[in-house]
């Protein structure tokens, strides 16, 4: 279990976030700040590879779906890949997976941003 | 008498221990990593899933956050301040059953008017507060609040394995 590091990526016009560690409350400003960063520069496609993410809290999860709202808003979206069985769990069980877009791995959700 | 079949055992056997750890630690959010872990190992040593693990870790990591933020009204102001009562967490392995007790000498906070937001209304609403309690709340199989104990205010959760 390890502190949260957030490694962002451009792939065209796509943004990833490489999410690995814990996002907890210590953790969560890392996560805003990130988001922050994204909505200054106006980039609106983001998607959060979350294969190393091994806990995600309730602050997190409700940034998640407020950035998601704001980027739609701009006709661009958040998707969230790889996550692993454990956290999925948790995300289905909360119905957050009815609001987010999930993919089984990174290069599939930066695919679904070009094909419109 | 003929003893009864598959009667369960009595509760004091359902509650013997049969594992036992205790934490004390400072009032600082970069703790939380540590008593996750612990719930981790303890729901590991009990043999419960990894998905009920995963949910007791998740209601016990948000118990402990809304201790430090509302029963203490934020972080202590330094990392080793020895005045600070901190947070005592007992994690207990019983038969059948992980039951962790979260203590803390903060003001304690109203368990029962506690904003409590589903899943449902959370989406529906733009970013609010009181998700953390749904979770400590439905993620477990009891919880229970008592405020002003002498050992301080105790959060109860208990997960059947």
């Amino acid at each position: 279990m390890r502190e949260c590091q957030i490694k962002h990526e451009t792939v065209a016009t796509v943004d990833i976030l490489r999410l690995d560690g814990a996002l907890d409350a210590y953790s969560f400003p890392r996560l805003e700040q990130a988001f922050t960063q994204l909505r200054d520069r106006q980039r609106n496609r983001i998607v959060l590879d979350c294969a190393n993410l091994d806990y995600i809290n309730s602050a997190s999860l409700g940034a998640l779906i407020g950035f998601a709202r704001r980027v739609r808003e701009q006709g661009g979206d958040l998707k969230l890949a790889a996550l692993t069985p454990k956290i999925f769990s948790i995300v289905e069980l909360l119905g957050f997976d009815k609001m987010l877009q999930i993919f089984p791995d990174t290069h599939l959700a930066v695919s679904k941003f070009s094909q419109g | 008498m003929m003893p009864v079949m598959n009667e369960p055992p009595p509760a004091d056997q359902e509650m013997a221990l049969e594992g036992f750890v205790t934490l004390h630690l400072p009032c600082r959010y970069s703790y939380l990593r540590m008593i996750r872990q612990s719930v981790i190992d303890m729901s590991a040593r009990a043999g419960m899933s990894e998905f009920k693990a995963a949910q007791l870790e998740m209601a016990v990591d948000e118990a402990c956050a809304n201790v430090i933020e509302h029963s203490y009204g934020g972080e202590s102001a330094t990392l080793n301040n020895p005045n600070h009562p901190g947070l005592r967490i007992n994690l207990m392995q019983c038969k059948d059953r992980i039951v962790i007790e979260v203590f803390d000498r903060g003001k304690g906070f109203d368990f029962e008017t506690q904003n409590v937001v589903d899943p449902e209304e959370y989406l529906q609403h733009e970013r609010q507060r009181g998700l953390g309690m749904f979770i400590i709340q439905k993620f477990v199989d009891d919880v229970t609040y008592e405020r002003g104990t002498s050992s301080g205010n105790c959060l109860r959760v208990t997960k059947l394995l």
